[in-house]
Formats: C-alpha cells, sequence, structure tokens
C-alpha cells in the first residue's frame, strides 16, 4: 500500500492541477520510453525499451485528449495498443513514413511496416535495412526523401518512392566563418522544410541552411563561440524561425526573415549535473516555444509577446517523484492548441493541456 | 499426454460474457456464467448446447462463479433452472450474497421495463442460490476425490476471486477479473507462485494502456467542480456496492482543502446499504477502509450529509450521491426527473447501465426520455461517464504471470483485436505457449505429468556412499595444482554431481518406489537366487596337478595382477575372490573346472580366453 503521506502531498497536486490544466492523463508505459512521433492526429508512435529488449508501438490516441470541447459525451481516455514490433536496439529517433516508421539506432536506419488493416496481424515488422554505417544518426523527411547523417560528411538521402540512396555533395565552409566549422563536424538534429535542410551542429551550435542537391550553405545562424556545451535546435513548420539551445540553458531564438535577428532569448537555470537530453521544441502554430532537459519541468514560453521574454507562460511539473531524473523527450501534438505530450525515465508518458 | 481442454462458450466475438468450459484431469468444469448485456435475444446466453442437449448436471463436475457482475453471472439462473443443473456452484461469500440482488435488479429491469416473457423469475434466482456452496480465501475445497479448487483475492470488486484448480497433477488458474494495482478501496490481486498447467485470464483491456486512476480522480473532480461553480446541480447515481465510498472519501477531502460550501448529500439507503454489506464482509476491504470502518461508521463525513427528498427543490448548486446506479427506479430516478432539464446541471454516471434504463438511454445520448404515465423529460443537464473500475491492462497480465508462472496462458475475451504482439511477447518473455482461442473454439494445452517416485532410504546412502568414477583427466590435473580452494568447491559441488542409481522400479497401490535389490526381495516375496556358471575345459597337459596349479597361477598374475588371483591349495585358484578354477586330473591329461557367478560374466569370458589360448585341447 502506499504510504499516506506520499498520498498526501500526491493529492495536493492534483487538486491544484485542476485550476492549471484544461486536461491531464497519465500513463505507464512500464519501460523506457526513448522517443516518440506522432503518425496522425490521432496516432503515437514510441519506442520503448526494456533492459535489453526494444520495441516500437502505435497507439491510438484517446478521444478524450483529441476530441473538442463541444464534443459531448467521450467515455476513452486510455490509449489502445495497435501494433508493436521488436526492434533491434534502441531508438533514438523515428520518423513517420506513409504505413511504415524509419528509425535511427545503434545499429543503423532501418524501415519497418505498419499494418494499415484490423485484418492485418498487429505486428510491426522489419521491412528492408537503409542504412547500417551510421550509429544513432539524426534523421529528416521531406516528402519521401529521408536525410539521415552523424557529421557534415556522412549525410545521405534515400527516396522511399524510388528505393534510391545517394550520399549528398560535400557540405563546404564556403562562408566568412570558415574557422568555426568543417566538414566533419557533428550534427545535433536536422530538419527539412521548403526544400532547405536545416543543420544544426551539436558541438558548435551553428545551423547551417543548406541545399540538399548541391550542398551549398544558403544561410547560417552564427552562434558566440564556446567550449564544452553541446547544442541542439528546432525549426517552425514555416521555416520562419529558428531555435537553439545549448546544455548550459543558453537559449536563442532567431527570425530568418528578419536577417537573423535574436527575437527571444533566455537562460535556463541548469539543475542537473550534466545536461544530455535537452530538447526544444517550437510549436506548430508557431508562436510558443517549449523546453526541456535542464530539470524535471517542461517549460512553455509566448515568443510573440516580448513582456513575457525570458519568464515561461507555464511550466509542467507531472513528472514528480524522486525516482524521475530525466525529462527524456516532449512533443507537441500536430494540431491540437496548448496539447502537449512528454515522457520521463521513469517509464511515465504524460498527455496535458494548459489553460 | 494428458491435456487439458478449454472452450470459451457463447454465440459470437464481443466481450461481455465470460462462460468458459474446461476439461481437466477427466473432471468438466463450467468457469463463470455471465450474460451478454448487449442482446436481447438468445445470443446474451451462452450457448449451452455445446455440452449437451438438455440438463447438463451429469455432464458437469461442478460450477465456479468469479464475482457478482452480471457479465459473470447474469446467465447463472437460466442454466441451471431453465436449461437444468443441480451439482454444485462455487463462489465466494460476498459473491453469493451480492449476486441474488443484481440478478434480481436486472430481472426487474427486463421483465417489467422490457416486458420480457422467457425471463428467469424470482423463484428461480432463489432456487439457484440454493444450489451454492461457499469457499474462503485460500482455503482448499475438495470437491471430490480427485478434484480440489481454492480461491484467491483478485481485487477488482467486492468478493471477486482467482481459483486454482487441481486435479491429481494437472493444475489451472482461472482470473476472472482481477486488477494488480491496489486503489483507495480494494487491494490488489494476490497469488503464490502455484505454477499452474495453464493460467485462463481475462485480456479486455490487454491492449490497453490506461490513465493513471488519479487523473480519473482529478477529472471527476474537476467535473463537478466547474458545475457547482457555475450554479448547476450534480447527480451521481451509485451502486451501494461500488467504490462510492471511496468517491465520498475523495470530494470530502477535495472540498474540505478547497474549502468549499456547496452541500453534498448521499441518499440513506445507500449508507444503509453500503453498511449493511461491508460490515459483513469487512475482511474484503483494504487496510485503509477497515481502519476507518473500525473507528466510525462508513458514512461519517464532514462535508457530506444524508439528504432528504425535499431538498431537491432547493436552490443553488449541489451534489447528490444516489441509489439505484442505473437510474431505473427509486430516489436517483426522482432526483434525474427534476434536474434534467435545467443545462446548468450534470449527471456522472458511474459505469455500465442495463439496456433499457434510464441510465443507458442518456449515454447513448437519448436528448428526451417517456416515461410510463405519458410523464417525459428533456434531457438538457450535461451527461458525463466516469469509470472507475478496475481491470488488468498488459502490464498487469505480464505482472500476474511473472508471478504465478504458469506453463502455458490463454486469453479470454479480448475483444476483436489481434493481441498477436501480445502473445509474441509473452512467448518470447516466458518461453511459454499462448493461447487465444475464439467463442466456440477449444484450446487443446498438453500438459507434462511428472511422475513422483519415492527413493528408499538405504537405497538413497548405498549410492552416496559409492566411490563415484573419476573426473576428466583435465580436471584432475588443475585440482593437484590448487590450494584449499579447488577442494572446498569440489566437496561443495559434491551433492550437485549426478550419481547412477540402480535399484528396482516397484509400482504398488498406486504409488512408485524405486528400492535396492536387496529390499526388493522381501518387497516382492521373491527368493533370491544365484546363478553359478562352470565351464569345463579339458586340456592336453601332463606332469602333476600342483605345477600345472603354479604355472596358470604366475600366468594370471601377470595378466591380471598379482592382487587379483590366489592359490587356495594346490589346486584351486581364486580370481578377484569369486571366480574359482579347479584343475583335475583326468587321465590321459587334465580338466580345468572355470566357475563363475552371472555378475562376473565378463572376467569369466576373459579367463575363458586367457585359458583356451594358453592350453591345447585334450
Amino acid at each position: 500500500m502506499e504510504k499516506f503521506d506520499s498520498e498526501e502531498s500526491d493529492d495536493e497536486w492534483f487538486f491544484e492541477s485542476i485550476k492549471r490544466y484544461e486536461d491531464l492523463l497519465m500513463y505507464d508505459v512500464q519501460g523506457f520510453v526513448t522517443c516518440a512521433t506522432f503518425s496522425g492526429d490521432d496516432r503515437l508512435l514510441l519506442a520503448v525499451s526494456r533492459e535489453h529488449l526494444h520495441e516500437v508501438w502505435e497507439l491510438s490516441i484517446p478521444d478524450k485528449v483529441v476530441a473538442r470541447k463541444d464534443a459531448g459525451l467521450v467515455r476513452n481516455r486510455d490509449f489502445t495498443l495497435l501494433a508493436a514490433g521488436y526492434t533491434g536496439s534502441l531508438v533514438k529517433q523515428m520518423l513517420y513514413v506513409s504505413a511504415g516508421v524509419v528509425t535511427s539506432g545503434s545499429c543503423g536506419i532501418y524501415l519497418y511496416s505498419i499494418p494499415q488493416s484490423k485484418d492485418e496481424s498487429d505486428v510491426i515488422s522489419l521491412n528492408s535495412i537503409l542504412r547500417s554505417d551510421v550509429k544513432d544518426a539524426t534523421l529528416a523527411l521531406s516528402g519521401a526523401t529521408v536525410y539521415s547523417g552523424t557529421s557534415l560528411s556522412s549525410i545521405s538521402s534515400f527516396n522511399l518512392n524510388s528505393q534510391a540512396a545517394s550520399d549528398l555533395p560535400e557540405i563546404c565552409n564556403n562562408t566568412t566563418n570558415s574557422s568555426t566549422w568543417g566538414c566533419n563536424d557533428m550534427i545535433s538534429n536536422m530538419s527539412c522544410v521548403s526544400e532547405k535542410l536545416f543543420i544544426g551542429l551539436r558541438d558548435k551550435g551553428n545551423v547551417l541552411l543548406c541545399d540538399p542537391r548541391t550542398g551549398r550553405v544558403a544561410q547560417e545562424i552564427v552562434v558566440p563561440e564556446s567550449s564544452g556545451e553541446t547544442w541542439t535546435m528546432d525549426v517552425s513548420c514555416d521555416g520562419g524561425s529558428v531555435v537553439i539551445a545549448n546544455s548550459c540553458g543558453v537559449l536563442n531564438v532567431f527570425d530568418l526573415r528578419n536577417n537573423i535577428k535574436s527575437i527571444f532569448a533566455t537562460s535556463m537555470k541548469v539543475q542537473k549535473k550534466k545536461v544530455v537530453n535537452h530538447r526544444v521544441c517550437i510549436s506548430p502554430g508557431d508562436s510558443l516555444l517549449s523546453v526541456s532537459g535542464y530539470d524535471k519541468h517542461i517549460q512553455v514560453f509566448n515568443l510573440k509577446i516580448p513582456e513575457t521574454n525570458g519568464e515561461s507562460i507555464f511550466s509542467h511539473d507531472g513528472h514528480r517523484g524522486h525516482n524521475v531524473q530525466n525529462i527524456v523527450t516532449h512533443l507537441w501534438h500536430p494540431t491540437q492548441k496548448k496539447l502537449l505530450f512528454s515522457a520521463d525515465d521513469t517509464g511515465k508518458l504524460q498527455a496535458w493541456r494548459f489553460k | 499426454m494428458p491435456d487439458i481442454k478449454a472452450t470459451p462458450l457463447g454465440a459470437g466475438q464481443d466481450v461481455g460474457r465470460s462462460c468458459i468450459l474446461v476439461t481437466i484431469g477427466g473432471k468438466n468444469i463450467m468457469l463463470d456464467c455471465g450474460m451478454h448485456m448487449g442482446y436481447t435475444d438468445d445470443r446474451r446466453f451462452p450457448d449451452f448446447s455445446y455440452i449437451t442437449e438438455g440438463a447438463l448436471t451429469d455432464h458437469l463436475d461442478c460450477v465456479i462463479i468469479s464475482h457478482f457482475h452480471l457479465d459473470h453471472c447474469g446467465a447463472l439462473p437460466y442454466m441451471t433452472e431453465m436449461i437444468g443443473y443441480n451439482g454444485p456452484i462455487y463462489m465466494t461469500q460476498p459473491t453469493k450474497a451480492l449476486c441474488p440482488v443484481l440478478l434480481e435488479d436486472m430481472r426487474k429491469v427486463a421483465v417489467e421495463r422490457k416486458g420480457e416473457t422467457n425471463f428467469f423469475t424470482s423463484s428461480m434466482i432463489k432456487d439457484c442460490m440454493k444450489k451454492v456452496i461457499t469457499v474462503s480465501l485460500h482455503e482448499t475445497v475438495q470437491i471430490d476425490g480427485e478434484l480440489e479448487i481454492k480461491a484467491y483475492y483478485a481485487g477488482h470488486v467486492l468478493g471477486a476471486a482467482m481459483f486454482h484448480i487441481r486435479v491429481g497433477s494437472q493444475s489451472l488458474v482461472y482470473t476472472g477479473d482481477y486488477n494488480m494495482t491496489p486503489d483507495r478501496h480494494l487491494g490488489a490481486a494476490w497469488i503464490d507462485k502455484c505454477r499452474p498447467d495453464l493460467l485462463i485470464s481475462e485480456s479486455t483491456y490487454a491492449t490497453t494502456i490506461r490513465d493513471s486512476k488519479r487523473c480519473r480522480e482529478r477529472d471527476f473532480l474537476k467535473k463537478i467542480h466547474d458545475c457547482v461553480d457555475r450554479g448547476g446541480k450534480v447527480l451521481i447515481p451509485v451502486f451501494a456496492l461500488g467504490r462510492v465510498q471511496e468517491l465520498c472519501i475523495l470530494l470530502d477531502t477535495y472540498w474540505d482543502r478547497m474549502n468549499l460550501k456547496v452541500p453534498i448529500y448521499f441518499t440513506m439507503g445507500l449508507a444503509e446499504t453500503a453498511n449493511k454489506y461491508y460490515r459483513m464482509f469487512i475482511t474484503w476491504t483494504n487496510q485503509k477502509i477497515r481502519q476507518t470502518f473500525v473507528h466510525r461508521n462508513m458514512f461519517d463525513f464532514k462535508h457530506i450529509k444524508p439528504f432528504d427528498k425535499s431538498y431537491m427543490d432547493n436552490q443553488g448548486p449541489m451534489v447528490v450521491f444516489a441509489t439505484p446506479g442505473m437510474l431505473h427506479a427509486g430516489l436517483s430516478l426522482a432526483v434525474f426527473k427534476k434536474w434534467a432539464p435545467n443545462s446548468n446541471n450534470m449527471v456522472i454516471m458511474p459505469g455500465y447501465c442495463v439496456q433499457g434504463t434510464v441510465g443507458h438511454k442518456i449515454l447513448n445520448g437519448a436528448k428526451k426520455v417517456d416515461f410510463d404515465n405519458r410523464q417525459s423529460v428533456e434531457v438538457n443537464l450535461t451527461v458525463e461517464y466516469m469509470s472507475f473500475s478496475a481491470h488488468a491492462d498488459a502490464k498487469g497480465i505480464m505482472q500476474l504471470i511473472r508471478h504465478c508462472e504458469p506453463k502455458n496462458v490463454m486469453l479470454v475475451h479480448g475483444e476483436n483485436a489481434k493481441m498477436d504482439f501480445l502473445r509474441q511477447k509473452i512467448m518470447q518473455e516466458f518461453n511459454i505457449n499462448c493461447y487465444k482461442p475464439g467463442n466456440g473454439e477449444t484450446s487443446i494445452i498438453s500438459v507434462s505429468s511428472n511422475l513422483d517416485v519415492e527413493v528408499s532410504l538405504p537405497l538413497l546412502k548405498h549410492t552416496m556412499s559409492c566411490v563415484s568414477p573419476p573426473l576428466s583427466a583435465s580436471s584432475s590435473s588443475s585440482s593437484s595444482s590448487s590450494s584449499s580452494s579447488k577442494a572446498n568447491t569440489s566437496e561443495e559441488s559434491q551433492p550437485k554431481k549426478q550419481k547412477v542409481l540402480h535399484g528396482v522400479l516397484i509400482m504398488k497401490n498406486n504409488s512408485v518406489r524405486i528400492v535396492g535389490v536387496n529390499e526388493a526381495w522381501g518387497e516382492l516375496g521373491v527368493a533370491s537366487h544365484q546363478l553359478r556358471f562352470t565351464e569345463r575345459i579339458e586340456v592336453d597337459e601332463h606332469g602333476p596337478v600342483p605345477t600345472i596349479t603354479s604355472s596358470l597361477h604366475t600366468l594370471l598374475s601377470q595378466k591380471l595382477g598379482a592382487s587379483q588371483v590366489q592359490a587356495v591349495n594346490e589346486f584351486q585358484l581364486s580370481v578377484a575372490d569369486s571366480v574359482f578354477i579347479n584343475i583335475h586330473d583326468d587321465e590321459p591329461g587334465k580338466t580345468i573346472l572355470l566357475s563363475w557367478t552371472h555378475q562376473d560374466e565378463a572376467l569369466g569370458s576373459k579367463l575363458l580366453d586367457i585359458i583356451r589360448s594358453t592350453y591345447k585341447k585334450g
């Protein structure tokens, strides 16, 4: 039986949450969520690991979460497992492609097929191996083309329709900042928006906007030189803003349409000895910014309101308890406003909509 | 190979009717006898003709009911009184007390509201319950010479049990509905590591990842708070035997914490019934409720007071817990009729409602409800649904399997979901078979039975004291170079070493024993016989007998080792103390008599060969 004390403090938090959250749902996936991505408005793909076993799940999101306010009586508040399969290794990143999922792990980049109808078996099975020469590569998707790579010299593309694979032309430093980065620099993450490949450099912080066909760097976002930190970035859906953050908590949002001007800057308080999972996301509506990895919270900032610059408009502290060490990942729902999903390292997955 | 057969009965693939037939060790058992609440025709009952046409008494050894929910016991009176069954029915005491209450309620709705004619009567329910034998938790009940059952706590609802069934060396566990996480009012299911041949588990929620209890409670509170904030009234129809106590504690705590002044009421009938049953079955609830109960009346709250019918008309917001839960009669229905037309108000339905009840209608979106006396009510209030029922999800099922270590698993009532992945997972992670039969399909589970054989103590002692054959060359060479630690480990591992047991297997009176050869004589009343062979070899040798004896002695000593060969006297040798060689004078040559017992066959043959090859035939 639970101890009475912790139950009381739990009660407190839940009672308070009634005022703060519109919706709050919590799940225990009994495993360690390593990454998550949506495969539709009402479908979520999760990569879950338990010791040496690694699985990818396709879940149907409860109606309660996706239903609109006027939807009437909605009973379903649980995730339903639609399909699942074993993956060979821990999955670092996933991309949803039609009827399948591309995963990146220590063995390389794999493509799995997701059963489409209820009549088929519910097992997600391996379709093909796209690449086996890169470990824990980062992925980006543009139409039917999957880009993957670990460093500037190892990026290649794979076209899912034609099954053609090709290496990207070498990305050279032709800019004025030739001293800061070279073609062997490691990548933190990539994003493809409007035919441009945004590449974040893990150890340097700079974000390069590349033409994947020629390898030419069209634009570059420079961050002040620093050493010892790792960097991550995110691009807004319209490709107009880029957020760059480092493991020390320094965070900047740049407006690409306005001379790469910094429109938002803040410094996150770091409460962990070593920040490895820091993650920043610009909401699909492009006006909110979410940040996790520096402590046990997920902070939300409003980029459009200068008065709140630096102050978060909401802090999600649902991942409570002394067992929780890390927020592993968080993501915005693709269409619903103010709705986020987050996972911690004790196997808890939470869906929350703040007021 | 002996096997266990299991068949879920019924027509149709839907969840909602639990009734499983098992054949184990020659016994036929029916597990649960539920009714499908979604159908109004014969499909709501399991298809008993699968067993036989007509009465079932001779074809079933017993019936076991896991708990009082209608999808597990709803068809029982139909089966026993209308199809015909007079054998024993086993269930826990709370289940026996509560089943007839729910059956009667359902019967009333079916006959009086829906006008059904071919339904079981009140007296049939009573007659059916007379056949019930109650069992207590962890009590082994001997049903006949070979069949025994034992009930374990299942959580889920008051009186729910999981059943362990054993016939001889075969066993199975049937879970009924269960949950593996404790909550505010019931504990979690528990079973010992019984390692059954088969575990039959409900898998309705196997592909579900459930939202936490806390979040459901939070939502419940939020709905009520939002409603009373705008001045509305909240009606919560409840079952006296459900989670009402838990919900009251929750609401009371929240009201206290938030310093809310809106009145909350419970109806007296509800309190009386709940108190009565909890008093009867106090051992079935969890520790906290038990403590609360001992110190005060279960319905003694700070902010929740007894309701009076007249309060229905009071102005302003309020919250009322009232029975019955499906809004089919009584006070909850009266309150509903009064409050339904106001869109500010709210009704929170606690879960399942039988077809034909007002609860069922409004949960399906009815905007207007008609009553017998030409009365009709506009349904403008918000209808909410809040189920707190506790079932095992995939995590719970894996936990249960991990805990009781069955040799096979069978999943029942998993809706239409394929569950191929769950089966793969179970088979992969536990290395056992997982079956998922549809209704009417039989699964045959092979069971390997262990034969228990007693080994007699003298034989054991004798075997243990025998010198074991020398270890392989590599290990013996390494042991010489190591220190005492190696000697210790070889001593420690001594009991683990395999030894060959030579004995006689005796089957007597259904028991099997292995005894030593010497003991066997006595056991079997057989006299011991010794077989001795003597070979007569005539040889062409001249000279005195002692000379031949002596030369044979020398020869054999060379071949077999001096210690093996003894000269008994001038004309007799013994080899290995058991083979004898006598030499006679037999004009014109000599005769050698070689004599051995059948145990020394090998030695005897060898000596025979030596003698024949050494001496010329006479």
